[in-house]
C-alpha cells in the first residue's frame, strides 16, 4: 500500500454525536494533502484517531499500513504533530520545550532548529506563560518542523500567527515537501490550503464530500463567465451549460459547466463578443458550494 | 466602566459551577457541629460523666496544644473545643481552594480573557469570587448555629460557633485573595495559600504549648478559641476576623489594579533557550513541573516536624511542674505513654495533609489532560503508561519523603533533650511512614477515579474531608466500627505504642496496588481527551 493515511468508513460518536459518520481519507506518500472543513466537522477527531488518542467506534484507519490505536509509539516515531491549540508548560522556557518535544520523538534536526527560530522570530527564553497564542504555536511549529520525521500532521497551524508569519510557514512547508515529506494539513484558511496542498478533501458532518486535486475538483465545478456582447445576451439562457444567466442591457453574467465551457465559447463567438472575463473557480467557491447547500 | 459592573452575573456563574463541591462544603461543616453535639449528649448525659472526661482530657497537654483548652464541661463547651479548631482550618481550605478556582486558575487557563472582553469590571472577577466564597462560609455557619441550637444547646454559644466558622472562612478568602495575585500559576497561588494556613495552625500550637499568649493574637486560630463560643463569649473578638477580611481584600484589590491579567506580583525572568540533559523524557517533564511544589511541600512538614517534636518534649517539663499530673499520668502509662499517643496522633494529621499533596498530584495528569499537553507528550514516543507513572511517582513517593522527613525532624527535636537524637529520629520517622500504605490508597483510589470516571475525580478531595472527620471525631463519638473501617487510616498500626503489625500494611498496600493499575488500565484504553 502506497497511502500514508488511509481511513475508510470511520465513524465516532461522542454520546449523541456523531463526529465521525462514514469518513473516507487517502494520503499518499509524499503529499500535501488540505483537510478542509469549518469547526466541528470532525477534523480534529480525525487527527485524534490518527494519533491513536480515541478509539473509533466503526471502520478502519491505517497510518504507515498500521493500525494508529495498537501500534500508536511505534509509529509516532515517524511523524510529528502540531495541535490547534499549542499549551506550553508554563515554566517551561520556548527553547526548552522544543529540545524536549524533539527528545521524545527521538532527535531533532539542530541546524533546522537554529534556523527555524531565526526565521520565526521566536525567543527561545521565554516561559510558557509569557507567550501569546502566536508564539506558542511557533513553539509547536518549530519543534514539529526541525524533527527529522516522514510525515507532519497539523493542525490549523497558523490559527494564531500573523500574515508575514504565514508568509513565512508557507515558505517552510514548500521547502520540507520538496525534501518528500508527507504533510497533512487540517485548516479552514483556503487561500494557504490552495497555496501548499497537492490534494484536497473537504469534510462535511464527519464524511468527505469531496477528495481529489484541486484541478479535478475544478472539474465538477462551474467557470464564471463576465461578458458584453453585440447581440442580445438572453439567448444564452437556451445554451447546454450555461447557469444562473443574469442579463443587464448587453452585459451578462453567467456559470458554465467545466466540461462544457469550449462549446460555449464557440457561441458566444457567434454573437459578437466585445470584453470577455472567465474566471475559474477558486477553493473557497467550491467549499461554499457544498456548506451552502445546507442553508 | 465601574470596576465592578458584573460582579452578580458573575457570582450566579461560579454558583453554577460550584453547585456540587460548594454543596458538599457547607453541608458537611454545617452537620458536623450538631451531630457531634449529639453524640456528646448520648455518650456523656450526665456532669458527673462529663466531668470525667474533661479530667482526662486535661491530663493529656497534647489536646489543648492542637485543639485550644477546655472551657467547661457543658455540652456546648464539648463540641466547640473537639471541633472549632479543625472545622476553622477546613472551612479555611474550602476558602482557599473555592478562590483560587475562581480567580488564579481561570487567568491561567485563558477564560479570564474572555470574560474580560465582554462587558465585565476589572475588580468583578474577584469580588464575585470573593462574594460566593464568604456567603459559603457565612451559610455554613448559619446551618452550624441553627443545628447547635436544634440540639438543644444555648443561643449565644451556637451563634458563636457559627460566627467562628463565618469568620474563618472570610479571613482565609482574603487571604486566597492577595495569595492569587501573586503568581501566573495557580498551583504556586494555591500553595501560598494553603502554606499561609498551615503556618497560622502551627503558630497557634506553638503559643499555646510555651504559653506565648500573644503569639495567640497574632492568628486566627487563635481568635477562635478566644471567642469561647459556651463559655462567657467575648464577641468584640468576632471583629479581628472582619478587619483581617477587609484589609486582606483592599490589598488584593490595590495589588490587582496594578498588574496585568495573567501577570503576577513578581516578574517572570528569562530562562534558558536550551533543554538540559535532565529534561529529557517524561521523568524529567514531570520533576520540572513537580520540583517547586515538592520543595515546598518538604519545607513545611519540616517546620510541623520542629514544632511537634519541641512540643513533646514540653510535655515532659509540664509533667514535672505538677505532681498531680504526674499522678494521673502514671496512671495512663507513663510519660513515654503520652509523649508516644501524642505523636500518633499529630503524625495522623500529618498523613492527612500530605494526602492532599497525594491527591493534588494525581490530577495534575488530568489537568495535562484537560490543557491538551497531555496529547502533545502522547504525540511522541511516549506511552500512556509512562506519562501516567512519572507523574505518580511523585504522589507516591512524596507523601512517603514527606511523612518521613516530618517524622524524622519531629523525633530529633525531641531526642535532642530527651536524649538519642537519632534513635528518637528512626523511631518518630518510622511511626510516620506506617502511614504510607493509608496515603497511598487515595493515591491509587484517585488514579483510579481518574482512569475510569474522570469527571468524579472531586470525590476524592470528598474521601479526604470524611477520613479526617472520622479520624477525629469517630473515637470519642464512639461511632460503629465498620464506619470507622471505612477508612483507611483507621487501619494503620499504631507505631511506636504497638508494633508494628504487617498485615494491614500488606493490604492496604495491596488495595493501593490494584486501585493503581485498574485506573492505569483505563487510562491506556480511553479516549484522550475524554468527552464527559
Amino acid at each position: 500500500m502506497d497511502a500514508d493515511i488511509f481511513i475508510e468508513g470511520l465513524v465516532k460518536t461522542f454520546g449523541h454525536v456523531r463526529a465521525l459518520d462514514g469518513l473516507d481519507l487517502e494520503v499518499a506518500q509524499g503529499e500535501v494533502h488540505g483537510f478542509l472543513g469549518p469547526n466541528g466537522a470532525g477534523k480534529t477527531t480525525t487527527i485524534r484517531v490518527l494519533l491513536g488518542l480515541i478509539r473509533p467506534d466503526a471502520g478502519e484507519a491505517r497510518l504507515f499500513g498500521s493500525d494508529p490505536w495498537a501500534d500508536a509509539t511505534e509509529l509516532h516515531r515517524r511523524l510529528a504533530y502540531v495541535p490547534g491549540d499549542v499549551n506550553l508548560w508554563p515554566n517551561l522556557t520556548g527553547g526548552e520545550v522544543i529540545d524536549l518535544m524533539g527528545r521524545l520523538r527521538g532527535g531533532l534536526d539542530e541546524k533546522r532548529r537554529a534556523d527555524l527560530i531565526e526565521r520565526f522570530d521566536l525567543d527561545p527564553t521565554k516561559k510558557g506563560s509569557t507567550y501569546s497564542k502566536g508564539n506558542r504555536q511557533k513553539v509547536a511549529l518549530v519543534a514539529a518542523l526541525s524533527s527529522d520525521v516522514d510525515l507532519l500532521i497539523l493542525d490549523e497551524p497558523t490559527a494564531g500567527l500573523d500574515p508575514l508569519m504565514e508568509a513565512r510557514f508557507r515558505e517552510v512547508i514548500q521547502e520540507d515537501t520538496a525534501n518528500g515529506r508527507t504533510v497533512f494539513l487540517a485548516s479552514h484558511i483556503l487561500a494557504e490550503v490552495e497555496a501548499l496542498c497537492d490534494r484536497v478533501s473537504i469534510i462535511r458532518h464527519g464524511r468527505a464530500v469531496e477528495s481529489g486535486t484541486l484541478d479535478e475538483l475544478r472539474h465538477l465545478t462551474r467557470t464564471t463567465f463576465n461578458v458584453t456582447l453585440r447581440t442580445n445576451p438572453s439567448s444564452l439562457a437556451q445554451v447546454p451549460g450555461v447557469h444562473d444567466l443574469v442579463v443587464t442591457g448587453s452585459r451578462a453574467t453567467f456559470e458554465v459547466d467545466s466540461d462544457r465551457v469550449g462549446e460555449v465559447v464557440k457561441v458566444l463567438a457567434g454573437m459578437g463578443v466585445e470584453t470577455i472575463v472567465s474566471k475559474p473557480p477558486t477553493l473557497e467557491e467550491l467549499f461554499m458550494r457544498h456548506y451552502r447547500e445546507e442553508l | 466602566m465601574n470596576g465592578f459592573a458584573g460582579t452578580g452575573k458573575l457570582a450566579r456563574l461560579i454558583l453554577r459551577q460550584e453547585r456540587v463541591k460548594l454543596t458538599f462544603w457547607v453541608l458537611a461543616l454545617g452537620a458536623v457541629p450538631a451531630i457531634t453535639a449529639q453524640s456528646f449528649l448520648e455518650l456523656y448525659p450526665t456532669e458527673t460523666s462529663r466531668q470525667e472526661l474533661a479530667t482526662t482530657i486535661g491530663a493529656n497537654p497534647a489536646f489543648s496544644a492542637i485543639l485550644g483548652p477546655l472551657r467547661g464541661t457543658s455540652i456546648g463547651a464539648l463540641t466547640s473545643w473537639r471541633l472549632l479548631v479543625i472545622i476553622g482550618a477546613l472551612v479555611g481550605v474550602m476558602a482557599v481552594l473555592t478562590m483560587i478556582r475562581h480567580t488564579r486558575l481561570e487567568e491561567e487557563t485563558g477564560r479570564r480573557e474572555l470574560l474580560g472582553s465582554t462587558v465585565v469590571g476589572r475588580h468583578a472577577p474577584l469580588a464575585a469570587a470573593v462574594m460566593v466564597t464568604v456567603a459559603a462560609a457565612v451559610l455554613a455557619g448559619l446551618i452550624q448555629a441553627a443545628g447547635l441550637v436544634g440540639v438543644g444547646l444555648e443561643v449565644p454559644g451556637s451563634v458563636a460557633f457559627g460566627v467562628a466558622t463565618a469568620g474563618m472562612g472570610s479571613f482565609f478568602v482574603g487571604v486566597a485573595a492577595v495569595a492569587a495575585q501573586m503568581s501566573p500559576s495557580a498551583g504556586v497561588t494555591r500553595g501560598i495559600g494553603l502554606a499561609v494556613l498551615g503556618a497560622f495552625f502551627l503558630l497557634r500550637i506553638v503559643a499555646e504549648s510555651f504559653g506565648i499568649g500573644v503569639l495567640a493574637w497574632v492568628t486566627p486560630f487563635g481568635w477562635s478559641v478566644e471567642l469561647s463560643s459556651f463559655a462567657d463569649e467575648k464577641w468584640w473578638v468576632a471583629t479581628l476576623w472582619l478587619v483581617g477580611f477587609v484589609a486582606l481584600g483592599a490589598a488584593a484589590l490595590t495589588i490587582s489594579s496594578r498588574r496585568d491579567v495573567g501577570e503576577g506580583l513578581f516578574a517572570q525572568r528569562a530562562g534558558d533557550s536550551r533543554a538540559s540533559r535532565g529534561l529529557g523524557g517524561t521523568v524529567g517533564l514531570a520533576w520540572r513541573q513537580h520540583r517547586a511544589g515538592l520543595f515546598g511541600w518538604l519545607a513545611g512538614v519540616a517546620v510541623m516536624g520542629v514544632v511537634m517534636g519541641s512540643f513533646a518534649e514540653s510535655i515532659a517539663g509540664l509533667v514535672a511542674d505538677s505532681p498531680q499530673m504526674a499522678e494521673i499520668l502514671t496512671m495512663l502509662g507513663g510519660v513515654e505513654v503520652i509523649t508516644d499517643a501524642f505523636f500518633m496522633s499529630i503524625v495522623g494529621i500529618v498523613a492527612i495533609v500530605v494526602s492532599g499533596y497525594a491527591i493534588r498530584t494525581v490530577l495534575r495528569l488530568q489537568q495535562e489532560e484537560s490543557l491538551l499537553r497531555a496529547e502533545l507528550v502522547l504525540s511522541t514516543v511516549v506511552t500512556r503508561s509512562q506519562l501516567a507513572w512519572s507523574h505518580l511517582v511523585f504522589a507516591f513517593a512524596g507523601p512517603a519523603l514527606m511523612l518521613a522527613v516530618s517524622g524524622a525532624v519531629a523525633g530529633f527535636v525531641f531526642g535532642v533533650t530527651a536524649g538519642d537524637p537519632i534513635d528518637e529520629a528512626a523511631r518518630i520517622a518510622s511511626a510516620a511512614l506506617a502511614h504510607v500504605p493509608a496515603v497511598w490508597v487515595l493515591a491509587g483510589a484517585t488514579a483510579a477515579l481518574y482512569g475510569a470516571v474522570p469527571r468524579l475525580t472531586a470525590v476524592s478531595w470528598a474521601a479526604l474531608v470524611v477520613f479526617l472527620l472520622l479520624g477525629q471525631l469517630g473515637p470519642i463519638l464512639r461511632l460503629p466500627q465498620w464506619a470507622m473501617n471505612l477508612s483507611p487510616f483507621t487501619h494503620v498500626p499504631a507505631v511506636p505504642v504497638e508494633p508494628l503489625e504487617l498485615a494491614p500494611v500488606l493490604w492496604l498496600v495491596g488495595v493501593a496496588l490494584v486501585f493503581t493499575l485498574g485506573g492505569l488500565g483505563r487510562f491506556s484504553s480511553r479516549d484522550i481527551p475524554t468527552v464527559s
